[in-house]
């Protein structure tokens, strides 16, 4: 409840500062204390949002709509703030249903604190899908080989889309999909929208309130890997050879096709379509943000005082290097969005890393320079907030740990970070599956262990994730205490990677560190502080 | 009692290391003051990041208090309380707690910890000032121990008994710690529970 200039803790508290908290839930003791409880920063389970209307699904007329259809299964975290819903397989749902299939996307919400609960939360998708009597089920990767099995005891069968990782299912892309489940082709009158998304797993579901604004753009960095030294040993890995962009994305494309205006047209179309597929939505995340400011100012000046625009913001994922380049024409932007009713929020700055070395080993691109100067533009917007433009709360994304990260590296990181006061940067380790150069690379250089990461669900694929090793013994046990003390510390990561180097950086075999040992010590303070 | 927890603003004349407020920082919005349900017999803390910044926050005290809070407490870095006249416009609003945050162990280390050079100083004359001024206010230090400015626990704690506090709450932050201390942090938790400083009322907290 926001109270004018009072904002009441905690409800409003989650708004104001909205993804920064992510991860965190407040509550009271009976002497007004303000308690946190922690769980991982990709999200937790929280009770949903009141009065709020669910999306028309679960609804019994459409229960057994899809006997012999498909069904897409998307997976994503919820977070305090928002669901997060999966555009890409809406669209693809939609292609199907114009092509006379019978469809619907299965969005699996998880929790990024309760794996139990989230077992249970496949458990239902495993009901749902097999009550609507589905034929195929269409993942980008199928969760686990047991979901896999499970599918096809109950005589459903797979494809996969974005990586192949079952053996029995087919492996396909967007163009071929409908080829595949032609079986399911009816007569049917079939609505292109209707019924679209179904929300499965919690038990208390929450519409999605965020989701990508998609018009087929690619991020604007082509930053060739061919032309990085540090990749030259693995060119001949077809993937690291031809990869243009950071060395880890597995979301590099070609350029994106279509001028300024036709764009422009497209993100309008988009975000009027969206609505109504998603009708509580209320921010749009614009990732590959600096590919969208000229035709997103053609798009607001086109259609000032339509109501498309009324009450949503658009959430941009900003390169700091564009930060710094273009400062003056966001500032520009952000004031033809508040005439349209609408806001601009830098929700998420890419800073990844600010040390030339590990800059090199992302291809990211920037220079520490340019991350300094977006630094100091970030500040300066805290300060004196441009117009329709909202800075506060906004994340600063790191990746810290690579398999070559030095202690030099992390140390020279966190210096910047303190320097320019970002004391609730997001820090995170390399990401890598196959398909990549970083990937291509580390499994080069026996940096690779063949084990998958199933933390998290994201929408930009984090299912193909390769577990990593580390070139030096000491950054991987700063890596390991890290992850294992990071659910227990607020959202004070830099600090807390700063106690956790000091400690490796003091012990005589940093790889004896017993962590566990370091997070019951800590358990064990808090039961003292408890204690009557 | 429950209490109702409200930020007040963005704003603050610290930069301490380590907030992660700091970057928050913001225009002041106008105020506008709860409606009576929302606070009607409960106690209200005012917080974060500066409320004593507020120009108007004597009159939302005021308004608190006539709503019927049943207590107001103020959450402050204790700078402004420096100033007798602000003071005496506080407690005549309904005041009843001042929770004032003690930064390190001594001057040197608490003013490079503010990044405030004199803030040591101001906060120690306001505490002064709060006493003299407002003796039936209570006033509380709010304890940070951290590993980096030396400012441990019985530091922290010591330095609350020299300014004369008679209550203190303890906050312990993992990130903030020693990690390799903690079990001797343990032991220290437990026997400062067991026998607090003579005459002060300890009230600790992990988070």
């Amino acid at each position: 409840m926001v109270l004018g200039g009072l904002h009441q803790f905690p409800a409003d508290i989650e708004r104001l500062t909205d993804a920064f908290l992510v991860g965190k839930m407040q509550s009271y003791t009976a002497k007004g204390y303000v308690k946190y409880e922690e769980s991982p920063r990709t999200g937790c389970s929280v009770p949903p949002s009141h009065g709020e209307e669910m999306m028309a699904v679960n609804d019994p007329q459409a229960t057994a709509a899809l006997v012999g259809g498909v069904a897409l299964v998307a997976f994503s975290n919820e977070s305090p703030h928002h669901s997060r819903g999966d555009v890409h397989m809406a669209d693809v749902a939609r292609m199907l249903r114009v092509g006379g299939v019978p469809s619907r996307v299965f969005h699996v919400h998880l929790t990024g604190a309760d794996q139990e609960e989230n077992g249970r939360r496949v458990e239902r998708l495993v009901e749902r899908v097999i009550g609507e009597g589905c034929k195929w089920v269409v993942f980008p990767e199928v969760w686990t080989p047991e979901l896999g099995r499970q599918l096809q005891a109950a005589g459903i069968r797979l494809i996969e889309m974005r990586s192949h990782t079952f053996e029995d299912a087919i492996f396909s892309n967007e163009i071929d999909l409908l080829a595949h489940v032609k079986d399911c082709v009816t007569d049917r009158p079939l609505d292109e929208l209707e019924n679209l998304v179904e929300i499965v797993g919690p038990r208390d579901i929450r519409p999605i309130t965020s989701i990508d604004l998609r018009v087929q753009q690619s991020c604007g960095y082509k930053g060739k890997v061919a032309d990085n030294p540090f990749y030259r040993d693995v060119l001949d890995v077809p993937e690291a050879a031809t990869h243009r962009g950071c060395a880890y994305c597995m979301s590099a494309r070609p350029e994106s096709s279509g001028t300024a205006e036709e764009i422009a047209a497209r993100i309008v179309e988009r975000i009027r379509c969206d609505r109504k597929i998603f009708p509580a939505v209320d921010t749009f995340w614009v990732a590959f943000a600096e590919t969208f400011y000229d035709s997103l100012g053609i798009a607001f000046r086109t259609t000032r005082g339509d109501p498309l625009w009324q009450g949503i913001t658009l959430a941009m994922q900003c390169r700091p290097d564009v930060i710094a380049r273009r400062a003056s024409e966001i500032e520009a932007l952000a004031a033809d969005a508040a005439a349209c009713g609408t806001r601009l929020r830098i929700g998420v700055v890419g800073f990844e890393n600010f040390s030339p070395p590990d800059i090199l080993v992302l291809n990211r691109g920037a220079a520490p320079e340019a991350l300094d100067a977006a630094a100091s533009i970030l500040n300066r917007w805290l300060l004196k907030t441009p117009p329709g433009l909202v800075v506060r709360g906004f994340i600063p994304s790191f990746i810290l740990f690579t398999p070559w990260t030095r202690i030099e590296d992390l140390e020279f990181n966190l210096q910047r970070i303190f320097l320019h006061g970002l004391w609730d940067a997001n820090i995170e380790r390399l990401r890598i599956g196959p398909g990549t150069p970083a990937f291509a690379k580390a499994q080069r250089d026996g940096l690779v262990i063949d084990k998958r990461v199933r933390t998290a669900a994201h929408p930009n694929g984090y299912c193909s994730e390769r577990e990593i090793l580390f070139v030096d013994p000491r950054v991987a046990a700063i890596s390991a205490g890290f992850e294992r003390l990071r659910p227990l510390a607020m959202s004070e990561l830099p600090e807390l990677l700063n106690g956790v180097m000091k400690t490796v950086v003091a012990a005589d075999d940093p790889a004896a560190i017993d962590w566990d040992t370091i997070a019951r010590d800590w358990e064990d303070v808090g039961a003292a502080a408890r204690a009557a | 009692m429950s209490t109702v927890h409200f930020i007040v603003g963005h704003a603050c004349n610290n930069g301490c290391r380590g907030c992660i407020w700091s970057r928050r920082l913001d225009l002041l919005p106008v105020a506008q003051i709860p409606p009576p349900e929302d606070v009607r017999g409960r106690g209200v803390r005012l917080a974060g990041r500066e409320p004593t910044l507020r120009p108007d926050l004597v009159e939302i005290v005021r308004a608190l208090r006539s709503a019927g809070a049943t207590g107001v407490e103020i959450e402050t870095n204790g700078r402004m309380l420096g100033v007798p006249k602000f003071v005496r416009s506080l407690c005549d609003a309904g005041v009843t707690r001042l929770a004032i945050k003690l930064f390190g162990r001594d001057e040197a280390t608490w003013d490079a910890h503010t990044r405030v050079p004199g803030s040591y100083a101001q906060t120690v004359r306001g505490i002064s000032v709060m006493r003299r001024l407002a003796p039936r206010v209570d006033v509380v230090a709010v304890l940070v121990p951290r590993r980096d400015t030396g400012a441990g626990l019985e530091a922290l704690v010591d330095l609350a008994c020299e300014l004369g506090f008679r209550q203190a709450r303890v906050e312990l932050r993992l990130a903030k710690l020693d990690l390799a201390a903690l079990a001797p942090l343990a032991a220290s938790v437990r026997a400062l529970r067991a026998h607090p400083p003579d005459g002060m009322r300890l009230d600790l907290a992990t988070a």
